[in-house]
């Protein structure tokens, strides 16, 4: 049904229920509002949009009335500005003499309004009510705010967050967090929606690299956030004469929605950090023999102490002044040619096979095409690799082996159209902040939300069901759950039958885990799995979502294949609110995936070993291409440990901090006959380098990333690199054309379409076409459509068409606690770092916010162990040990730890194992047996008076 | 959402009280007021932060949720109490009857300003908007008494008796 009302003599056709504001912007009249905003639920409490309906006794707050069929509407007449003025003057009356957000970053709608009306206030200025600066990110003055509910609504409604509400009345209400705390002490997590909304200068970001400026006065770039793989859509407002960022805002695309995140949104200075690399340098003579430079990554190992006694600066980024005298400044010509000298040596004293290279899914795919067509046909090796094989390489290799697509089948907007969604072995609130808030959205509309975890995970919070499994019981879990379903039935019998095959071997192999023999297993009741089974099951559509909890295991794979199982058995595949994800980590791991940045494929996984593929490269790149798939990411770093593997290239990669075992990897990297490093800081890795080339940060360069739900998005430059620093495309082209495999490339565009010349995924794609909101690919028709939200609806792109079936046996982890290391460390990451905390610990906000490295554990834990919050803790392995402070957390299980792996100065890796899942061959991140022993003395009491109180979260 | 059969924080009777009232709305939520009171009495007649996580537990909504409601209604206590209430209306009708000396009294006599509690524990002193009882002004409410047409004479021995 629709109405037809006038609004200011122009006629409008609207369908029932719309209300009177949206009805005017349709018919192209614009309402003043202060409280009201399209993607906000509307409450009517700031009465500007206040208009005459003919016929009604009183006037009507047009963003909550609905329109009526005949309806006769007026918004601007002398009584309704009448109104607006001395709303406006009365709003004005309590405001502070200038807005705080006009002072910053503009547009202050209520100063606007004032401005428009001519209101000159002839009541008293207020100046009573407090303002609050304990946040790093954001600065609140309750003066300023006119209580119009709109930062409520985007932390709860929004984001999801349930940080901000109302206390108070009269004249002392206010917006509060939580229990009416400090911001900064409060559970906020800094996403920074509420200053996005924020109609007046109540809330306010704070400066952090340059003084900020109103947008206008700034030049502002459509681009995208640079960090996890849900790559939200940014515009960045930049200071053009300064090179920096000033601020930035979420910017509305089908698949962020303008949401961002406290990385996305606040962590953006490092590309301006004065550490920035900005000229070659390359290692002086009196620096060798190779070895680690820096106090901090020398005893990061527990090696070093005691040998040197140089004075040890307290954690924190590399010293620059105690790496750099072991460089020297070189031009780009010297350093390149150096480079390609000594590998081109060691290729023909040794063969390709001794080279390898590392790329790095936080480059573009151009750049990642790039580096492996470098790799392969300048080196002569397959043996590429990035930190896919630290994160999803087990879930690509079960994705391929099962249903022939290592890609994601759906979005993680659709979640909306599930009915259930699993969602294991992720940290989505910290990790995929936004896809989070997607999630919790869903939620409370009515999706259950099943989340399976050993970590009681943020997410969890918001599930229908949370499952605290222990540790590596995934596969018994699951296999239970399967079992529940065949047993009663409701295995999508006709999906089976059309699309796939091998059911009966799954069928066989989960028979003996019964709900019974499982709940001993995972220490579950029998009943939850079976109520999990039952509502999975029964769903009509159900989507699951993992991460790392479920890949990086030593049976990773296996993890994988059984939830992919289950999806299939269920037919829970080829609809909307269905499907399998594994959420992406890093801005372009998908694209550099996608692009070939693997030892077994090139660009869209066409197999190295496979005669015919091989071929049409041969014949494109003209010359002959080493049939042997590569080495993977950690056999690379053993075989520089034996000797095999002699010279490397490495772009925006940290092996030092992201590998297992960081005790082996400082030893292989000093075992390298050359190494020639690329990134924007000096890195821990970057220590063992012969070379270094400064390249550009993703705010620096022009490309494309492909982002978890398979977005392709072009990043554009923001920025121009600092002193002689070069986009990374363009020096890998260089040392390619040195080595004596000329790459002519002028643009990216040319490396894009060469992409999709020889690999068909990104077909019909241009940076054009791309536009500022990208396409999920595959896309069949650009123009129109956003592209591909649901894949396999009919078949999958395998052999017969069909899916498999693959079934696993729970196996045990690699080492198990003992006496003597009687504690389950999981390593991950945090909210406010990324990886190995190279860019966000140069980010001042962020560093902020989480300045040192911690360990998570239980409250009972550290009474057990007779340590407090804030105690310095000493935690081992078999491997080695680290040191640092206790924090308590309730989301832990007795006898587990978290350690997250961003901090160099108690690097988590050093505690971790090498050993790999025999298919994925990534490592075991999230389990090894450790130790751990307080570090001081004195009693409990009197420490916890010192330490101070910390968030709780 | 959450199928709750209490959380453990409160006793078994009040969660069944509670879970009484929850029967009695279309959504949980809803019973929040009358439900605070019941736990604002098992838990020493107020409020405190621990008390506020524990029922945002229980009703599964936001802490700030709860902390909202306590800040704006007058009847919830944010802070520690005596070991009873008194709550002076000041609204017109009691104003114009004397309930302005009926403060004074107090202040004067068991020391106590708006919000103040005595020292010895004994009450909380509050001046409370209109009571509803302006016929039998000026008045006021012990706890869930209600005492009228009050003067320093019986405001004292109403008080005096309080244990």
């Amino acid at each position: 049904m629709s109405v037809t009302l006038t609004i200011d003599d122009r006629q409008v056709t609207v369908p029932e229920g719309t209300t009177i504001w949206d009805a005017a912007c349709q018919a192209g009249v614009e309402i003043p509002v202060l409280c009201h905003d399209p993607k906000l639920r509307p409450v009517g409490v700031c009465r500007m949009c206040a208009v005459e309906v003919e016929g009604a006794r009183v006037m009507a707050a047009a963003c909550v009335r609905e329109a009526e069929d005949g309806m006769v509407v007026r918004t601007a007449t002398e009584k309704v500005e009448r109104c607006r003025g001395m709303l406006t003057e009365l709003l004005l009356s309590e405001q502070p003499k200038q807005s705080p957000k006009e002072a910053t970053t503009g547009d202050d709608k209520l100063f606007e309004l004032a401005r428009a009306y001519g209101v000159k206030v002839r009541l008293p200025q207020g100046n009573s009510r407090p303002q609050d600066d304990s946040s790093p990110a954001i600065a609140v003055d309750h003066q300023a705010c006119i209580l119009c509910d709109q930062c409520i609504r985007a932390c709860n409604d929004i984001q999801n967050n349930d940080v901000i509400g109302r206390t108070g009345k009269g004249y002392t209400t206010r917006i509060s967090f939580d229990l009416d705390n400090a911001m900064g002490k409060s559970t906020c997590v800094t996403c920074g929606e509420c200053v996005a909304a924020c109609p007046t200068g109540a809330l306010i970001n704070k400066e952090i690299e340059v003084p900020l400026r109103p947008r206008e006065q700034l030049k502002t770039v459509p681009s995208v956030c640079p960090y996890c793989g849900v790559g939200c859509a940014i515009d960045y407002h930049v200071d053009e004469k300064e090179n920096k960022v000033v601020f930035v805002d979420g910017r509305d695309n089908p698949g962020s929605g303008g949401r961002l995140c406290v990385k996305g949104r606040y962590g953006y200075d490092y590309t301006a950090h004065p550490h920035r690399l900005q000229t070659p340098l390359i290692r002086v003579d009196s620096a060798y023999p190779k070895g680690p430079l820096s106090a901090a990554v020398q005893s990061s190992t527990g090696e070093y102490e005691g040998k040197r006694k140089r004075k040890r600066k307290p954690g924190g980024i590399v010293d620059y002044d105690e790496v750099m005298p072991a460089f020297r400044e070189a031009t780009w010509d010297e350093a390149l040619d150096f480079a390609a000298q000594r590998l081109r040596e060691i290729k023909e004293q040794h063969g390709g096979g001794a080279l390898a290279g590392f790329g790095s899914a936080k480059c573009t795919n151009e750049e990642a095409y790039l580096f492996q067509k470098l790799v392969r046909a300048g080196f002569g090796t397959n043996n590429v690799d990035h930190c896919t094989r630290l994160c999803h390489a087990s879930s690509v290799v079960a994705l391929l082996e099962m249903i022939g697509s290592g890609a994601v089948t759906t979005t993680f907007g659709d979640i909306k159209n599930a009915d259930v969604a699993l969602i294991t072995g992720t940290n989505t609130t910290s990790n995929h902040p936004v896809a989070a808030s997607f999630f919790k959205e869903a939620a409370r509309a009515g999706t259950k939300l099943i989340v399976v975890d050993p970590i009681r995970t943020g997410i969890a919070d918001y599930a229908w069901r949370f499952i605290q499994i222990r540790s590596s019981t995934d596969v018994t879990f699951y296999n239970a759950v399967m079992h529940v379903i065949i047993e009663e039935g409701l295995v999508d019998e006709a999906y089976v039958q059309k699309h796939t095959y091998d059911f009966d071997k799954v069928k066989e192999s989960v028979k003996g885990y019964t709900p019974d023999v499982a709940a001993g297993i995972c220490g579950v009741p029998a009943e939850a799995i079976r109520e999990i089974a039952l509502a999975y099951g029964r769903a009509r559509a159900a989507v699951t979502y993992w991460g790392m909890g479920m890949s990086q295991h030593v049976y990773g794979t296996d993890n994988c294949r059984c939830i992919i199982s289950l999806c299939l058995m269920t037919g829970n595949m080829g609809k909307h609110g269905a499907g399998l994800h594994p959420l992406r980590g890093q801005n372009n791991v998908q694209g550099a995936s996608d692009a070939g940045l693997i030892p077994m494929v090139f660009n869209d996984y066409q197999s190295v070993a496979d005669d015919a593929i091989r071929a049409k490269y041969e014949k494109h790149w003209g010359l002959e291409l080493d049939p042997k798939p590569g080495l993977t990411m950690v056999e690379i770093i053993t075989g520089a440990l034996e000797g095999t593997v002699k010279g490397m290239y490495m772009v925006g990669e940290n092996p030092f901090l992201s590998d297992p075992n960081t005790n082996k990897v400082r030893r292989a990297l000093a075992n390298l006959d050359f190494l020639v490093v690329q990134d924007i800081f000096l890195t821990e890795t970057a220590e063992f380098a012969d070379v270094i080339l400064p390249s550009s940060s993703a705010l620096e360069k022009l490309g494309t990333v492909t982002n978890t739900d398979r977005r392709v998005q072009v990043v554009r430059p923001v920025l121009t690199p600092p002193g002689e620093a070069r986009e990374d495309w363009r020096v890998i082209c260089d040392l390619s054309t040195r080595i004596g495999y000329p790459m002519p490339y002028e643009h990216p565009e040319e490396v894009f379409q060469e992409m999709i010349e020889l690999g068909g995924a990104y077909k019909n794609l241009t940076y054009e076409n791309l536009g500022l909101s990208g396409k999920l690919y595959p896309c069949d028709d650009p123009e129109n459509s956003d592209g591909t939200v649901v894949m396999f609806g009919d078949g999958f792109p395998t052999e017969n068409g069909k899916a498999r079936f693959v079934p696993v046996q729970q196996s045990g982890p690699e080492e198990l606690p003992d006496e003597e290391y009687p504690f389950v460390l999981i390593t991950g990451r945090m909210l406010e770092h990324w990886h190995t905390g190279v860019m966000t610990r140069r980010s001042r906000t962020l560093d902020a916010i989480e300045p040192e490295a911690i360990v998570e554990m239980l409250g009972e834990d550290l009474q057990k162990l007779g340590v407090v919050e804030g105690d310095l803790v000493q935690v081992s392995s078999r491997r080695g040990s680290i040191r640092l402070k206790a924090r308590e957390t309730h989301r832990m299980q007795p006898g587990s730890i978290f350690i997250p792996f961003h901090f160099r100065e108690a690097a988590a890796n050093v505690l971790t194992s090498e050993k790999l899942d025999p298919d994925g061959k990534i490592p075991e991140f999230k389990f090894s047996a450790v130790k751990v022993e307080r570090v001081v003395a004195g009693a409990p009491s009197e420490r916890r008076a010192a330490s101070g109180a910390v968030r709780r979260r | 959402m959450r199928p709750v059969s209490g959380n453990g924080k409160f006793s078994a009777e009040l969660v069944k009280r509670v879970e009484a009232l929850w029967e009695r709305y279309p959504d949980r939520k809803a019973a929040l007021l009358p439900a605070l009171h019941l736990i604002q009495k098992e838990r020493d007649g107020w409020l405190s932060d621990e008390t506020i996580r524990d029922a945002a537990e229980l009703f599964d909504v936001p802490d700030m949720h709860i902390k909202g409601i306590v800040g704006f209604y007058d009847m919830f206590h944010g802070q520690p109490v005596g070991r009873h209430v008194v709550r002076l209306c000041k609204t017109l009708s009691c104003k114009l009857r004397g309930a302005d000396e009926l403060r004074a009294h107090v202040r004067e006599k068991y020391g106590v300003l708006n919000g103040e509690t005595t020292a010895d524990g004994r009450f909380t002193f509050k001046c409370f908007e209109c009571l509803g009882h302006c016929e039998v002004a000026p008045m006021m409410l012990v706890d869930e008494e209600k005492h009228t047409e009050l003067t320093t004479d019986k405001l004292d021995a109403v008080l005096e008796a309080l244990a």
